[in-house]
């Protein structure tokens, strides 16, 4: 900086602080920061520190802190004079003139040059300074002097002086974080618009320029010859890469988009992709950008702290969107070095360990961010090429994943490997925009899917034998995620893959599959239970799950709710092979009926049998074979795992293939219909096959509640459909279970599991003849009745612990029945249930010291209401909400009075009767809104109780009990939020007609929610339930009663919700709704507010645009009422106020 | 209410605990842990390498003295659970700090102490304030203590 120092800073005789300068200032300032470095003692750092801030607080320090920073060779006193002078002229602004800011300025800039070997922090403080002066003058300033500055920083970037390069930089990195700052940059004490207004004038013309040095200076380093090794090019790197970051995750200004500018002012959730404006195109992507970091890339590669940096700045640019690209030449364009400079990059036979999970998510996204289309530009053998050096990448990850894993706890391969498996999917799914995918996935998919096959296996052809041993005996908690959802992504993608090649991945399989299972029933054979058989065997379980697992994976996809259907390319392939004559229709039979009997087993298969039969068939003989081993009682020497994944892999299975739905498919293959399909007998036999294995599972692993628990869904999946239910009713072994459920070892099973049995029970009883369910529930739900019977007798009165147990295996029962309601068996689960509802509410009574048993009473009762209530008729409801009422005037009887008290170790698990209790409530409101029960005759008139009526005297007991350390527990919270919310909805009239204090509490826990951080949906509820009560006010025209009194409170609340707090974008629009419905409501309130609000600003100007800011939002020509027009014109008035009003007012 | 008396009479002598597979047990419910009854605090399961067969892991709190006990056991093995029974009594009078209880049937008990603890100091101060409530008396192991204080509600 030319020809200024210290003496430059000219300061007005009677700008200098009246005190003067105390001669020992120095001595003290220097005295103070020894301390504070010293490791001083509580009340010496105390005391030091005062004496700093003291220090920062002095009025006009400008010749005062130059002058120190000249004499003191302390670092720290340096630094906080810099800090003293940022903070000054910050609040000193308007009595500086430009004159005395830029000498201040030039004065900083030239002491941080003449000593290059101040400590960072000092440098980096002085030139935020200096970027603080420069930002705060931008909206005084002409462009030409902000200009001026930056073209003597670029002259410093280009000197010969490394350390003047590395200030020149920094200066930069401070003014690109000051302007683009997002909220995270200096406190100004401004309004936001300030911000917002300097972050546009930046943007639209210094940053342009400052990417114009960057480049060059990419360019510059990118050719040095060799890989610099001296500290200060390393140094000047690093500042380089961390400015390119700062450009390439820049938030550039949308004039149009006000939600965003809303998110701006919050913080950054998430890094947004870089959209640079048209104009920056030839620099983004002529210039040869990409090739210059790539190029700096391989200098920095051994430095772990460069390269990720580096790295990260490469993730970011390949995010690349917007206008830069007007055509799909440009993106090629940029494609292509891209995909070059990554083939330079992995060219090396190893990678960094930090370089790993970069490397793949780099390859992912250049497969997944850009438009696929455009692949086709790229020329072929550079993609081959990619995609070589892609499937290597995607092999070895593979293996190293498996072997880096004993030493890891969280393996980078396991990341890096799932983004370059995204990678490969995403290249399969565009092979509809882009052909050639298809036939470019096929080639490298059979090495990818062996690979991983490979690497998961320990035995003979495997490769994670060493991998597998070391964690042999680690102890695993049932908490901790197992290898079906830690690798559920891994595994997905890897089925996907294995389906381009059906041919070879099911050929593949079902070889291992073979040679496993025949090693296995070696072992079983000669059991002799030694360490070594027992090692032994380990590795063939541990085979045998993952083949199960990637097998499951490959045949079928999981999905809630859509129909689950057999993959596309399976079902083509087996059609194939079918018309090629490679399979056949008998072939396929006999293998699926061989499969099924174990002395048939060793029958030799045949080679025409369908491909995906005789996958699924080894894993029916395998199931046998473990089936055989337990009732030859070897369940000592067999692995529960591997029986969760057979029973899992029969469910993912079953899904689609069992009993399958010809409609569903264009074509469908013979030799699967055939197998699998509906009429055919080995389906039949499957299913009796499956429901063995079922009763088997129950029987041998009682106490392994993760085999139980994937057992009864398999179950489930078997009774929920009803194709394949039919068949499992004419099982014995059905029948079998379903009597002998109230007996062990089945009474046994975890409580879940015995609720899910007995609704599978349920389920079959469903899809069961009128005759032959009459016999089936004799035999199955008859028992339940007796002991209920039996029970409430014996206990009557008391609650003998004899009875406890009865009580509780009853209950969990009931809960398993309830659960079981379904549209087309309400009237049967109700005649069921109905009965044992009306007994539980005397076991209530009986136990009601027992809150185990009064959560399963709550529990029955709100799953009865949940899933059955929608459908009952009405007579049928009425019986409900009588026994309802009972059920919560006993529980009220035993409960209420005491409060609840919540100390300071109480759980949520402790509250859990009064979330049901909830739960309940809410869900019988739901009547009122869904309900697709008949009304009966339409004689019967009006019903004598109505939901209502049971939820109000739910309320009245459950609202007192909800305090604010009770609605601290998440769930309770949002639960009672719901009720309130939804209870306003529905019943809008009766809610502001609840006695006075039983609203007043509804109307208190709403303020608490809006005022607590309870989160974004509870103040969601919250403010509906406000908008459904101010509505109901207008509409009615009320200026009187509880609810309209009420409300008027809440128009400030809302409306500081909207203008002073801070705001969350997302309920900006649900805010509004309320906020118009209120002022709706109470509009001299409103005037009032506003009044208030514009008279208490300190500024006119202020006042004034604040004024006219509420001037067009509520236009006084335009009436407040609740017509549908007004209502959504003032949304889209809101939107702008909102953003004009929060601009001025907030201050940062 | 006539055959209470029955019903408890039929109970002395019959064992204060009984076995139960330990995969059946649940959290907040009893156990025997190290010949102490104990509500469990927690219940998690473990298993010695991915194929190894299922253990429980069982903490619980000594229902009485408040004190920690923990063990592990193969989840096909039995644990002893604690008969635990509770009798809800009204307060007559409170003598010597020893309570004088009656319960539904009006039979009336005066053996059991006021006991230390947050409970104990309810129960005093809700007697000099003269105010009507029950006590629930928790017994198990032939051992019995007050745990909570109840308003009287109408029947």
């Amino acid at each position: 900086m030319a020809g200024s120092s210290s003496g430059a800073v000219q300061l007005q005789p009677g700008q200098l602080d009246g005190q003067g300068i105390d001669p020992n200032l120095l001595q003290k300032l220097e005295q103070a920061s020894n301390t504070i470095l010293a490791s001083p003692s509580a009340e010496q750092r105390h005391a030091a520190e005062q004496f700093l801030l003291d220090f920062r607080k002095t009025k006009n320090p400008y010749t005062v802190c130059c002058c120190l920073m000249e004499q003191t060779r302390n670092d720290y006193v340096i630094f906080q004079c810099a800090c003293t002078l940022k903070e000054a002229i910050l609040r000193e602004w308007a009595q500086q003139s430009p004159t005395n800011v830029h000498s201040l300025r030039d004065f900083l800039m030239q002491f941080v040059l003449n000593r290059p070997s101040l400590p960072v922090y000092v440098r980096e403080e002085i030139v935020l300074t200096v970027a603080v002066i420069v930002k705060r003058g931008t909206l005084d300033s002409s462009a030409d002097d902000r200009n001026h500055f930056i073209s003597q920083l670029t002259k410093l970037i280009h000197s010969d002086n490394a350390a003047a390069r590395v200030v020149g930089l920094s200066t930069l990195s401070a003014l690109l974080a000051e302007y683009g700052g997002n909220g995270k940059g200096t406190d100004f004490g401004l309004s936001w618009e300030f911000h917002l207004r300097c972050k546009k004038v930046f943007e639209d013309k210094e940053l342009l320029t400052v990417f114009m040095v960057l480049l060059e200076a990419l360019q510059q380093l990118s050719a040095l010859e060799g890989v610099p090794s001296d500290w200060e090019t390393l140094a000047l790197i690093g500042k380089l890469l961390a400015l390119a970051e700062q450009i390439f995750t820049w938030r550039f200004s949308l004039p149009l988009l006000q939600k965003r500018f809303l998110n701006n002012m919050s913080e950054a959730r998430w890094n947004s992709p870089f959209r640079p404006p048209s104009q920056w195109r030839e620099l983004v992507v002529g210039r040869g950008l990409v090739i210059h970091l790539f190029k700096l890339y391989r200098h920095v590669q051994s430095h772990a702290e460069l390269a990720h940096v580096c790295l990260q700045c490469l993730l970011q640019l390949v995010s690349t969107t917007g206008d830069v690209f007007p055509d799909h030449k440009t993106h090629a364009d940029f494609l292509i070095p891209f995909m070059a400079g990554f083939l330079h990059l992995t060219q090396r036979n190893s990678l960094a360990e930090y370089e790993v999970l970069g490397v793949a998510t780099l390859a992912c996204r250049l497969l997944t961010v850009f438009p696929r289309k455009y692949l086709g530009q790229v020329p072929s053998d550079q993609l081959q090429a990619f995609l070589t050096r892609a499937c290597q990448l995607t092999c070895s990850y593979s293996y190293l994943a498996m072997h880096q894993k004993a030493a890891e706890e969280e393996s980078l391969y396991d990341e890096g490997l799932e983004q370059l498996l995204q990678m490969w999917t995403a290249l399969w799914d565009s092979r509809d925009s882009f052909p050639p995918a298809a036939q470019l996935c096929q080639t490298f998919a059979p090495d990818i899917f062996q690979t991983y096959l490979q690497s998961h296996l320990a035995t003979a052809d495997g490769t994670a034998a060493q991998a597998v041993s070391s964690d042999d005996m680690e102890e695993i908690r049932s908490e901790d995620e197992d290898d079906r959802e830690r690798y559920s992504a891994q595994l997905c993608h890897v089925g996907m893959l294995g389906r381009t090649v059906p041919a070879q991945a099911l050929s593949q399989l079902t070889g291992l599959l073979c040679e496993r299972i025949s090693q296995l029933q070696l072992e079983l054979k000669d059991s002799a239970g030694t360490q070594a058989q027992m090692n032994r065997l380990y590795r063939l379980y541990d085979d045998l799950h993952w083949l199960l697992l990637i097998a499951g994976h490959l045949l079928a996809d999981q999905s809630e709710g859509e129909a689950l259907l057999i993959p596309t390319e399976l079902m083509d392939h087996s059609i194939s092979q079918a018309q090629m004559g490679v399979s056949e229709v008998g072939a396929t039979q006999s293998e699926m009926v061989c499969s099924l009997h174990i002395d048939r087993m060793s029958q030799p298969t045949s080679d025409k049998c369908d491909d995906i039969v005789r996958l699924v068939c080894k894993v029916f003989m395998l199931s046998e074979l473990e089936r055989y081993a337990v009732q030859a009682q070897l369940d000592p020497l067999l692995s529960p795992e591997l029986s969760r994944d057979i029973v899992w892999f029969f469910q993912r299975w079953a899904g689609p293939y069992l009993l399958m739905q010809e409609k569903h498919y264009p074509q469908v293959s013979l030799p699967l219909t055939c197998a699998f399909g509906q009429g055919s007998d080995s389906a039949s036999l499957a299913v009796q096959t499956l429901v063995s294995k079922v009763v088997s599972n129950f029987q041998v692993w009682t106490s392994e509640g993760e085999v139980t628990e994937d057992t009864v869904q398999l179950l489930l999946t078997l009774t929920e459909n009803r194709d394949r239910c039919l068949e499992v009713v004419k099982c014995e072994k059905l029948w079998f279970l379903a009597m002998q459920q109230f007996c062990e070892p089945f009474v046994l099973l975890a409580a879940n599991c015995r609720r899910h049995l007995m609704k599978a029970v349920l389920f079959a009883a469903s899809a069961m003849s009128s005759e032959v369910r009459a016999r089936y529930w004799t035999q199955t739900m008859q028992p339940l009745h007796d002991r209920f019977q039996v029970m409430v007798q014996r206990s009557r009165g008391s609650g003998g612990h004899a009875n406890l147990l009865e009580a509780r295996n009853l209950l969990e029962l009931l809960c398993g029945v309830a659960e079981a309601s379904r549209v087309d068996n309400t009237s049967l689960v109700f005649s069921t249930i109905y009965p044992r509802l009306r007994d539980s509410v005397g076991l209530m009574d009986a136990f009601h010291n027992y809150p185990e048993i009064v959560v399963l009473v709550l529990d029955a009762f709100k799953e009865t209401i949940t899933r059955q209530l929608c459908y009952l008729s009405q007579e049928d409801s009425l019986k409900l909400y009588e026994v309802t009422i009972q059920l919560i005037r006993s529980y009220a009887r035993h409960h209420g009075g005491r409060g609840v008290t919540v100390d300071a170790s109480a759980e949520e698990d402790d509250f859990n009767d009064l979330m049901l209790l909830l739960e309940m409530l809410t869900q019988l409101i739901n009547k009122d809104f869904v309900d697709f029960g008949s009304t009966d005759d339409g004689g019967a008139g009006e019903p004598t109780v109505v939901p209502a009526d049971v939820v109000f005297c739910g309320l009245d007991f459950v609202v007192p009990l909800m305090s604010a350390e009770l609605l601290k527990f998440p769930s309770l919270c949002l639960q009672y939020y719901q009720l309130v919310s939804l209870l306003c909805e529905v019943y809008p009239e009766r809610v502001p007609q609840l006695p006075q204090r039983l609203f007043s509490n509804i109307m208190a826990s709403l303020q608490l929610g809006l005022s607590s951080d309870y989160g974004e949906d509870v103040q969601k509820l919250c403010l509906d339930t406000l908008e459904c009560l101010a509505i109901q006010c207008v509409k009615f025209g009320s200026t009187a009663g509880q609810s309209y009194q009420a409300l008027q409170h809440f128009v400030q609340v809302v409306l500081d919700m909207l203008v002073l707090q801070p705001l969350n974008p997302d309920l900006l629009d649900v805010l509004g709704e309320t906020f118009y419905a209120l002022i709706c409501c109470h509009q001299a309130q409103y005037a009032q507010l506003v009044h208030q609000l514009v008279g208490s600003q300190a500024d006119t100007s202020t006042a004034e645009r604040l004024a006219a800011a509420f001037q067009r939002l509520t236009p006084p020509d335009i009436p407040l009422n609740l017509e549908k027009t007004h209502r959504s014109r003032f949304e889209a008035r809101l939107q702008t106020f909102v953003m004009e009003v929060r601009s001025i007012m907030t201050v940062r | 209410m006539a055959d209470e008396g029955e019903f408890d009479a039929a109970q002395s002598g019959a064992s204060t605990t009984y076995p139960q597979q330990c995969s059946a047990l649940r959290k907040n419910g009893h156990v025997m842990l190290k010949n102490h009854p104990c509500k469990i605090v927690e219940m998690s399961t473990s298993k010695t390498g991915k194929h190894g067969h299922a253990k429980v892991h069982l903490v619980g709190i000594d229902i009485f003295t408040g004190k920690k006990y923990e063990d592990v056991c193969p989840s096909t093995h039995n644990m002893n659970v604690p008969n635990v029974n509770r009798k809800d009594y009204q307060l007559i009078d409170i003598a010597d700090s020893y309570m004088s209880l009656m319960d539904d049937t009006g039979d009336t008990r005066e053996d059991l102490k006021v006991p230390d603890g947050d409970v104990g100091a309810e129960i005093l101060s809700r007697f000099d304030n003269g105010d009507s409530f029950n006590v629930t008396i928790l017994k198990a192991c032939d051992t019995e203590l007050a745990i909570a204080v109840k308003t009287v509600t109408e029947k």
